[in-house]
């Protein structure tokens, strides 16, 4: 992991709160879908622009503090705020004022000052507290709180500090006070949770909300960000300005993440549903790439083969997470309709650029129609013009290129057995260096020689195993042979899309998804493969 | 509240483990009911509609007021009954106290 790793946040979010005035945010889902990771980074990003409070009802956080270092100073900060409150808080006579009191007034007055001190501001403007006020008279005359009734026994323990004497809702004066003492500049104040203050306190969770909505939020512009556990839809949807809800299900056994702007008031939102990855314990939203393979590459570096069983996809993430492609062995990767061309091509360059830096042989059945110009460009600058005619034979059953590129191979386009025989393929790279590579787009081939082409396909693909080649066959998902081909395979992956984001999968063996970040692959095009736990 | 009534109520307290913390935080030392929510484990809520449905009932009484520095007025709950008794007779449940008297 990088040491500076941050994760990425939906850039919708950061807007909403950085749009002018106080906004609401209602941050939803069931235990472990990543509430809490999502409203730290939000307080991450937004740190240079605004203060921020961070009301926690945990007792302590290790893993927290792990991956949010701050916080941690950021917490005992807060405590001593609260506690240097809660001694500003003190009971006091007020008659008779003898010098023990005078002295004890200016103590406080002192304590006052350090308290401004500690929070860091001197501002002059104050917060409103119309309806905090309210609700704490409410509770102080019985009005509202829950008719609960204990049902267990528990020891009461005398404590020797007894903290926030006159304080009826600690938590919320201690945030309002800040808020104020910030203003003018906005406060971002995260509550996690809003079920767990409300449990804390005994009263309503709507109550908590409406209070801090008019007072702080709509007199004060303060931004306020709910964690609630639940992912359900509710009464609560309609309280705040915006809604995010985290959800984490499950698609053929494997976990998919899904966060979804329910509602953002006052912001067009283009994209809605996002997949993200909690990685590294930071939550990173996978976003849907307009990718292009571009033509001025960098030089493929080649990449050494994992070990001597298996050729490297010349990724070395894809490595990681395959253990290379194995000789003398079939792989099908199965590419969903949905899936643009490029994401698919950015896969066969770097493979084929690995084999021809390699000076390995290449043969290769298109599963897409091919710009040669623009190939020739590109596998010049990643391979060489040496090596790419020396290594890489294209048969093309269509186009009249004969002698225009050197390598493309024109074959008859009528007999599946004798195009793809084996020995005249292996005089064509002659000078080439094995294990050669069978890069073969099947859909091309059945619509080349016909729904039956599977038979004399697997005449080739038999021989080239035999010899120790590393077949990989092409296939869209919807094709007729799938299973066929699948039963073939020693590995099976599959290449599809998650409300636009492409990711891929094994199949055989099993795998997790993995988004293809292309992000850190300017002039690179070998994708990082990021795990979606 | 009538005597009846608050036989009743006094009873349905009894099992209440609340008011049991109630009474034993405050049997020694004053509390104010942020001390009591605090010390007790009880929802600040639920500590204020107990302690007032316990006054009312002549389980604890008001000893003493004092202003905060925001002017808030914050009051300190003495327990006020030296026994209590839990009896169910003739299908009724009652509750019979000794109080304590005030200092």
């Amino acid at each position: 992991m990088v040491d500076d790793y941050r994760g990425r946040t939906p850039v919708e979010l950061l807007n909403f709160f950085r749009s002018p005035g106080g906004h609401s945010l209602l941050i939803k889902g069931d235990a472990g879908t990543g509430k809490t990771t999502l409203a730290l980074q939000l307080i991450e990003e937004l740190a240079e622009e605004m203060p921020d409070y961070y009301m926690s009802m945990r007792v302590s956080d290790e893993a927290l503090y792990r991956q949010f270092p701050w916080l941690e100073e950021k917490s005992r900060r807060n405590n001593v705020l609260r506690m240097g409150r809660a001694f500003l808080t003190r009971t006091k006579k007020t008659f008779p004022r003898d010098a023990q009191t005078i002295q004890e007034e200016g103590k406080l007055r002192v304590a006052k000052d350090l308290l401004k001190a500690l929070s860091g501001t001197e501002g002059s403007k104050t917060v409103t507290r119309t309806e905090l006020l309210k609700l704490e008279g409410q509770i102080e005359s019985g009005e509202i709180g829950r008719e609960e009734v204990a049902t267990f026994s528990a020891e009461v323990s005398e404590e020797s500090i007894v903290f926030d004497v006159g304080a009826i809702l600690p938590e919320l004066e201690l945030a309002y006070d800040l808020v104020e003492a910030n203003l003018p500049k906005r406060t971002f104040l995260i509550v996690d949770s809003i079920d767990a203050l409300a449990e804390h306190y005994g009263i309503e969770r709507q109550r908590i909300m409406n209070t801090l909505q008019k007072d702080l939020v709509e007199q004060s512009g303060t931004n306020v960000a709910y964690v609630m556990e639940t992912s359900e839809k509710n009464l609560f949807d309609y309280l705040g300005d915006g809604v995010v809800r985290l959800y984490n299900e499950q698609r053929d056994g494997r976990r998919i993440r899904e966060l979804i702007l329910e509602k953002l008031r006052g912001l067009r939102v283009d994209r809605w549903k996002y997949p993200f990855t909690l990685l590294d314990g930071r939550l990173r939203v996978l976003e849907s790439l307009q990718l292009r393979i571009p033509e001025d590459l960098e030089k493929h570096l080649p990449v050494k083969d994992p070990n001597e069983e298996s050729i490297s996809t010349g990724n070395i993430s894809m490595d990681s997470v395959l253990g290379g492609l194995p000789r003398g062995g079939v792989i099908l990767l199965e590419v969903g309709e949905d899936v643009s061309q490029e994401f698919l091509k950015a896969i066969e360059h770097v493979l084929i650029a690995d084999q021809l830096s390699k000076r390995r042989g290449v043969v290769w059945f298109p599963l897409f129609a091919i710009n040669y110009a623009v190939l020739e460009r590109q596998m010049r600058k990643l391979a060489g013009k040496e090596a790419l005619s020396s290594g890489l034979r294209i048969l093309d059953a269509e186009a009249d290129l004969e002698g225009r590129y050197d390598f493309v191979s024109m074959v008859e386009g009528s007999d599946a057995t004798q195009d793809l025989r084996f020995n005249t393929l292996r005089y064509a790279l002659s000078s080439a260096q094995e294990p050669y590579l069978s890069l073969l787009g099947f859909d091309s081939l059945q619509a080349t020689y016909g729904m039956d082409a599977l038979t004399d396909v697997l005449v080739h693909v038999e021989a080239m195993k035999r010899n120790g080649h590393v077949v990989v066959i092409e296939a869209t998902s919807s094709s007729g042979v799938l299973k066929q081909l699948a039963h073939q395979a020693q590995l099976h992956l599959r290449l599809e899309s998650l409300a636009g984001t492409v990711v891929l999968c094994g199949i055989k063996p099993y795998t997790q998804y993995y988004y293809l970040d292309f992000e850190r692959s300017t002039g690179k095009i070998a994708p990082d493969l990021v795990a979606m736990v | 509240m009538p005597g009846e009534q608050a036989r009743r109520t006094a009873a349905k307290l009894l099992a209440d483990d609340y008011a049991g913390r109630i009474l034993s935080a405050t049997y020694k030392s004053p509390r104010s009911i942020q001390q009591l929510s605090r010390l007790c484990d009880i929802p600040i809520a639920v500590a204020y509609r107990r302690v007032a449905l316990m006054e009312r009932l002549g389980l604890v009484r008001c000893v003493r007021e004092d202003e905060s520095y925001r002017g808030k007025k914050v009051k300190y709950y003495s327990c006020a009954v030296r026994s209590l008794e839990l009896s169910f007779k003739n299908g009724e449940f009652s509750a019979s106290l000794d109080p304590l008297r005030p200092e």
